[in-house]
């Protein structure tokens, strides 16, 4: 829904406002738990929450219309009586890992699917491992688990235990 | 409350015993305890004056206090109210310069500061308000009072921008309202009164006292009650304005005015409460195309997309269903600088003049299952702080047009089978009634025609018969005419239909209202109502300059058409010739033209006349 206009910029960070929260959205099961995360991070942080979506390269404007307006029903129902949370809703194509960690430069937290065990792209650790924000990686509607920046997950759970769900205090102060 | 006064502990000096021990220690020498006792005495003087001008200024002060609270909380509206209590905090501490800052929503920046002691030229020199880095945002990350001799020293400073005048005493204090931190209140540059000829002056350079931060903190407690208050009564205020917009429009549509005048004015009425560039409303016509019925987008001057150019625009694209299916509002929000254009709220500001960046919010009007339309509104960048609030207030309004609409679409359903049924009626009795007497009293005629001897008797028999038989057919005519799509919803939607168009020269939506029957009237008094309202929209279009227009069409025993505008008036010396046509049109029908001025401004043309009925 949303258009480039220069490949690799973040949005807008004013010093008087929270920076963003990103959901990134991509086509593996977990939109609807990505969206839902991501509009609990914005609500906690008083922030914006950017939805973005990656599609594959060579969708026809049919297919690519489709599945923006299924991702814009997915972002609705994240956004349930939630009418004070503004949004942002951005279509890129692209390989999502790359789009995502590009398009999150300049976010407070990045939120993604987390990667299943025989994934065989593994979008969730490569945002852990090259995000310049705090990334969530979600697998449910209440199995959350945040890596702050500069940490992999797994030097993450060294940190700070193995973490079952968010802690939004942490997140701030990260 | 803590007390502002700080009493000094009183000195226990026995004048008594000094003397007594002076006197004893002189023993026979010269009396030296008149001197002591003279000390003692000047001293002890001094001491009460001392106290009682320090009563004095503490009575000042706490004077000073109750006449600040009292200011603070003399207006209910919240910007004097913030201006009025950084002025009363200055002068209360004497410091020189002042500012409330206020904090966002997520509680860690500034979004709004009221400065005061820096002139207009100043501000504008410094350039962006502070947002709540260094000591300020010490303030809010741990809101108690501070008080420093030196704010530039502080280890959290990040020092002065250009332009600003330095700063040295600090006293800040945070304004609670029940458990939430308001904001701040920022005082520097404390003053004190030097001697100088003729009098005192103020000069700087001063600490800021713990009588100061006392008085500071009892003050921001009344400011507190005093900024609530404020909002509460804004609350308040603007859910009235809302209250009563949701009324007016019910009122208009359930009157009789056509669902695209009033989702006109609706436009304009929720443009004007929200505060916002642009607002406009869609809904869903019979065919299930989503189509904008009202577009407002502020002043005229900066209308200068025409947004009347885009009603009747079908919006087409899958996100506008989906949003009305979901039944959920959206707040986006897209700022200068993102590196993306959203394009759903593209597709909004670019129906008027909004900015391109700022936030936009999309309510869906709706009645239950049912999906009635959409309201979308467009508000500047720098409201973002605002519509937060407003957008609730939004989807109330949406559901009370969704129920409003429903009641008149029922209304007129029900209006319209009345008239059906009523056709019926009439038309079942004249066939099972009027035509059945009158086809026997055909046959009684031709009876009776057989049995007449004289012929031009059986001749005259004979042409009744074939009247009657005439008027059979013409009744039956009659009843074929009374079934078919009633003239009057024709005539009617023609009206509604040559409205709509106007608009698009008119650059606005005319409101429309159409109250009574324009049933069964003649073709050519059709042609000339039309006319009318063609020719009175045109002028308005060409020489009013105006920014609404309002059509009435009132049928009862005479017909009176009213065409109004805000504009600037009808110059003399304006080409007369399509009112002069009107003029003849009325008077054809026995009726007459006016056209009058209206206060405060614009023009009404009153076009009435005796409806030719068929």
């Amino acid at each position: 829904m949303q258009t480039p206009t220069n490949a690799g910029a973040a949005g807008a960070q004013s010093p008087n406002h929270p920076r963003d929260v990103v959901a990134g959205l991509v086509n593996d099961g977990m939109a609807a738990f990505v969206a839902g995360a991501a509009v609990r991070e914005a609500v906690h942080r008083a922030a914006r929450v950017r939805f973005i979506q990656v599609l594959p390269v060579g969708l026809s404007s049919e297919e690519r219309a489709e599945m923006d307006v299924a991702m814009f029903g997915v972002a609705l129902r994240a956004l349930h009586r939630q009418r004070r949370v503004p949004c942002t809703f951005e279509t890129v194509e692209g390989e999502a890992a790359q789009m995502l960690v590009e398009r999150s430069r300049g976010a407070a937290v990045l939120v993604v699917g987390r990667d299943s065990p025989d994934a065989a792209v593994r979008v969730g650790q490569y945002c852990q491992e090259h995000a310049a924000c705090d990334v969530l990686t979600v697998s449910g509607p209440d199995d959350t688990e945040l890596v702050p920046t500069g940490h992999t997950r797994s030097a993450y759970r060294v940190l700070a235990g193995d973490r079952a769900h968010d802690d939004p205090d942490r997140a701030d102060t990260t | 409350m803590t007390t502002p006064i700080e009493r000094t502990p009183p000195r226990i000096t026995s004048v008594e015993s000094e003397p007594r021990e002076s006197e004893l220690s002189k023993g026979g020498a010269p009396p030296t305890w008149l001197a002591t006792e003279a000390f003692d005495l000047d001293d002890l003087l001094e001491d009460l004056r001392n106290r009682a001008q320090a009563s004095d200024r503490a009575q000042e002060r706490l004077a000073a206090l109750l006449d600040a609270v009292l200011a603070v909380s003399a207006d209910l509206d919240l910007s004097d109210v913030l201006a009025r209590i950084v002025r009363c905090a200055c002068e209360l501490v004497d410091a020189r310069y002042g500012a409330l800052g206020v904090l966002g929503a997520d509680g860690e920046h500034l979004v709004e500061f009221v400065a005061h002691g820096l002139s207009q030229e100043e501000q504008e020199a410094i350039g962006d308000p502070p947002h709540g880095h260094g000591v300020l945002g010490l303030l809010i990350r741990q809101p108690r009072p501070r008080r420093l001799r030196d704010v530039a020293a502080h280890p959290d400073s990040h020092g002065f921008p250009a332009n600003h005048p330095v700063m040295h005493s600090f006293l800040g204090v945070p304004i609670r309202i029940r458990d939430e931190v308001f904001g701040n209140l920022y005082l520097t540059e404390k003053q004190c009164d030097t001697e100088k000829q003729g009098g005192t002056e103020k000069q700087g350079g001063a600490d800021f006292t713990a009588d100061d931060e006392a008085i500071l903190v009892a003050l921001a407690a009344a400011a507190g009650i005093a900024i609530d208050n404020a909002r509460l009564y804004e609350r308040s205020r603007r859910l009235r304005r809302w209250l009563e917009t949701t009324a007016e429009v019910t009122q208009l549509l359930l009157e009789g005015m056509d669902e695209a005048s009033a989702m006109g004015f609706l436009a304009t009425r929720t443009r004007e409460l929200s505060e916002a560039q642009l607002a406009m409303v869609a809904l869903y016509d019979e065919v299930g195309d989503l189509v904008i019925r009202g577009v407002e987008s502020g002043e005229p001057s900066r209308a200068a997309k025409r947004p009347g150019a885009v009603l009747g625009t079908v919006l087409h694209k899958g996100y506008w269903r989906e949003l009305i299916a979901e039944h959920e509002s959206v707040l986006l929000l897209t700022r200068l600088g993102d590196s993306t254009i959203d394009s759903l709220s593209a597709d909004v500001r670019d129906l008027g003049d909004a900015d391109p960046h700022g936030p936009t919010a999309l309510v869906p009007i709706t009645v239950g299952d049912d999906e009635v339309g959409v309201i979308a509104v467009a508000w500047a960048a720098d409201a973002e702080t605002y519509v937060g609030n407003v957008v609730p207030l939004l989807a109330a309004l949406a559901q009370e047009m969704g129920l409003t609409l429903a009641a008149a679409r029922g209304q007129q359903d029900r209006s319209r089978l009345a008239l059906l049924e009523d056709r019926d009626r009439i038309a079942r009795d004249m066939h099972d009634h009027v035509i059945q007497r009158l086809f026997a009293t055909g046959l009684s005629l031709q009876a009776a025609a057989r049995m007449a001897e004289s012929t031009s008797v059986r001749r005259r028999l004979d042409e009744a018969v074939d009247d009657l038989d005439a008027a059979i057919k013409d009744i039956r005519h009659t009843i074929f005419e009374l079934h078919r799509p009633t003239p009057f919803r024709e005539l009617r939607e023609e009206i509604v239909e040559l409205v709509r168009v106007c608009a698009k020269t008119l650059g606005f939506s005319p409101s429309l209202t159409i109250d009574g029957s324009l049933d069964g009237l003649a073709a050519d008094f059709e042609a000339d109502l039309i006319a009318v309202v063609r020719e009175g929209l045109t002028n308005v279009a060409r020489h009013a300059q105006a920014a609404s227009a309002s059509v009435r069409v009132t049928s009862g025993d005479t017909i009176q058409v009213e065409v109004a505008d805000d504009g600037v008036g009808v110059a003399p010396s304006a080409v007369q010739s399509g009112l002069a046509n009107l003029r003849k049109r009325a008077e054809s029908h026995g009726g007459s033209l006016t056209v009058r001025a209206r206060t405060p401004r614009g023009t009404a043309l009153v076009w009435e006349a005796l409806p030719d009925r068929e």
